[in-house]
């Protein structure tokens, strides 16, 4: 019975959406039979799709590789280490998706007129960390409640440095909170578009900022093919990820 | 001879709150020390003190003349069992076993035989393949013995390692890690809540109470001569006949008249136990405390009889301290 109820949502909200958007993107505009790739084609024309696609890429690469390093170092911390003001800090790191991020950008982009990170990508990558940190860090300290302290012990017991640790037990035993987090925040930071627009200045252009002014197009076909090279982004990034995933040690192994 | 092991009045603290405090003993090599106390004792930190997990808060701790107190923990020649298994989920149990061999100037070919030659001592050859989750209590627990054991450390420990296997298993345990430790030659601290267990395992036995140790000895030592009530309690083997003096047990007997000239205490027969097929007989003393003594006569229950035993054999406590 459940499975059924499963399939029929699937079908209904996520599966028939899907196939519209790949039918229209292959078909002319308002028309869901007269084949046509003029969508596809009008999109790789634009001149800076391509461009924007790899800056998108390169920005979401950075935002992930700082979500990582800070996520994994704070969660531990948060997770198995006693700390004088831990609770302070703790709601300290949550504060980003309390309050509304637009106040938080302009008072940001104050400062980074000043440090002179506004207009550069550097500056935007900044940004993304805003929406995204909280998450990760809240991830991964529940992936290292569950992991624990003991079995890093018994690492160092046997012989592992703090390094080794990291690599040969808690990176494969924390392997799904990484997935988790790869993939969430580059989809955030492939998705933001007001703060970019702010920070970036109009010099830094990521897919978004190309992508919202289409919204309105009366080429749907057009609209259609850009969705879904915008959704298959962070699938191919995702993918990239893993297979850089799989060449630490013990990760091939890792069944669930 | 200076001894393998020299624990120097160790202690430790968190905040204010003490751990334990003047610790010190020494083990010859290839000796296994239990460490029998109460649980929540402290002893399970003294052991992640040992191991470099925890810093001492004072004291010293020498393996071989080389002072390993502020020694890292993954130099440390130190190995730690602990209470459950922990072995690597992710990684198959011949990889367990030679995790620690990878920080070792080993070559592969010497790493694979010694993996195999210790999945074999652990009697564990077939398994070297699986994952830890296809393995049972015992087999899980055998395999962090092999990887402990496999760098053969200057110094094992274990806490209570047993503690998560059912009764049957771990009597049996008990007998083969013994043999085991004893093949290798290793040098033991085994930490237990369990009489039996420190007497089975230990070439030395310490009586671990409220942080520090009250007595060291061999188990016949403790047995026979428990320096204070509490471990005459607390091994309930010796009969203490007031707060300064007890005598061991087995100079114990029933009579049926009162004898003067004896000490003697007066109750009443329980019942008959049989322990091990023999029969011993309970006594209800008029104190109201209960005693098991084995007697050949046979007794109704009900009957009043006299706990007797010759004056001759009442020992006094002595605090012996520590030891060496």
């Amino acid at each position: 019975m459940k499975i059924y109820v499963f399939w029929t949502i699937f079908a209904l909200f996520v599966f028939f959406p899907i196939s519209l958007l790949v039918l229209q993107s292959f078909t002319s505009p308002g028309s869901l039979t007269d084949v046509s790739a003029l969508g596809w084609e009008e999109l790789f024309g634009r001149r800076r799709l391509l461009e924007a696609t790899g800056v998108s890429i390169v920005i979401g690469f950075f935002v992930v590789v700082c979500n990582l390093a800070i996520g994994l170092s704070a969660g531990k911390a948060l997770a198995l280490y006693d700390f004088f003001g831990k609770t302070v800090v703790d709601t300290l790191f949550v504060m980003p998706l309390l309050l509304p991020l637009l106040a938080i950008t302009f008072g940001l982009h104050i400062a980074m007129i000043r440090i002179g990170l506004a207009d550069t990508a550097a500056g935007v990558v900044f940004i993304h960390l805003v929406p995204t940190i909280p998450y990760s860090i809240r991830i991964f300290r529940n992936g290292y409640v569950s992991l624990g302290k003991r079995m890093q012990e018994q690492g160092e017991v046997l012989g592992a440095s703090v390094w080794r640790t990291f690599l040969d037990i808690e990176l494969p035993l924390l392997r799904s909170s990484i997935q988790s987090v790869i993939f969430l925040t580059f989809v955030i930071s492939l998705s933001q578009y007001v703060i970019t627009a702010i920070i970036g200045g109009g010099s830094v252009v990521t897919l978004a900022m190309v992508y919202f002014p289409f919204l309105s197009s009366a080429n749907t076909s057009l609209v259609a093919a850009f969705s879904l090279w915008f959704a298959l982004l962070p699938l191919l990034f995702y993918i990239g990820a893993e297979g850089l995933l799989r060449l630490f040690p013990y990760q091939r192994k890792v069944r669930r | 001879m200076t001894p393998f092991v020299r624990v120097d009045k160790a202690s430790k603290r968190f905040g204010a709150n003490e751990i334990f405090r003047n610790v010190s003993f020494r083990l010859e090599e290839g000796q296994i020390f239990s460490v029998l106390g109460p649980s929540g004792g402290g002893k399970t930190t003294l052991l992640r003190c040992l191991a470099g997990l925890e810093t001492l808060s004072s004291g010293e701790l020498f393996i071989n003349d080389e002072n390993l107190t502020r020694v890292k923990a993954n130099v440390r020649q130190v190995s730690l069992v602990f209470q459950e298994p922990l072995l690597f989920p992710h990684m198959t149990i011949r990889e367990n076993v030679g995790y620690g061999l990878k920080f070792l100037k080993l070559n592969k070919k010497e790493k694979n035989r010694r993996v195999s030659e210790f999945l074999q001592t652990v009697g564990l050859s077939d398994f070297g393949d699986r994952y830890p989750r296809e393995l049972s209590g015992g087999q899980k627990q055998r395999v962090a013995l092999a990887r402990s054991l496999i760098l053969t450390p200057k110094l094992l420990l274990l806490d209570e390692p047993f503690s998560s296997l059912d009764r049957e298993l771990r009597v049996e345990m008990r007998r083969w890690v013994r043999l085991l430790l004893k093949e290798q030659n290793i040098t033991a601290v085994f930490v237990t809540h369990d009489q039996d267990e420190a007497i089975q395992m230990g070439d030395v036995i310490g009586v671990f109470r409220e942080g520090t140790f009250e007595q060291i000895g061999s188990p016949e030592e403790v047995y026979e001569n428990p320096s204070t009530l509490a471990i005459a309690r607390f091994f309930g083997d010796a009969w203490v006949v007031d707060e300064n003096s007890y005598i061991p047990r087995r100079h114990l007997y029933l009579k049926r008249n009162e004898d003067h000239a004896k000490v003697q205490w007066k109750g009443d027969i329980a019942g008959i136990r049989f322990i091990q097929g023999l029969a011993f007989t309970e006594v209800l003393l008029t104190t109201s405390e209960r005693i098991v003594i084995y007697t050949p006569e046979d007794y109704q229950e009900g009957e009043k009889v006299f706990v007797t035993a010759d004056p001759s054999y009442i020992r006094d406590f002595h605090r012996t301290g520590e030891r060496g």
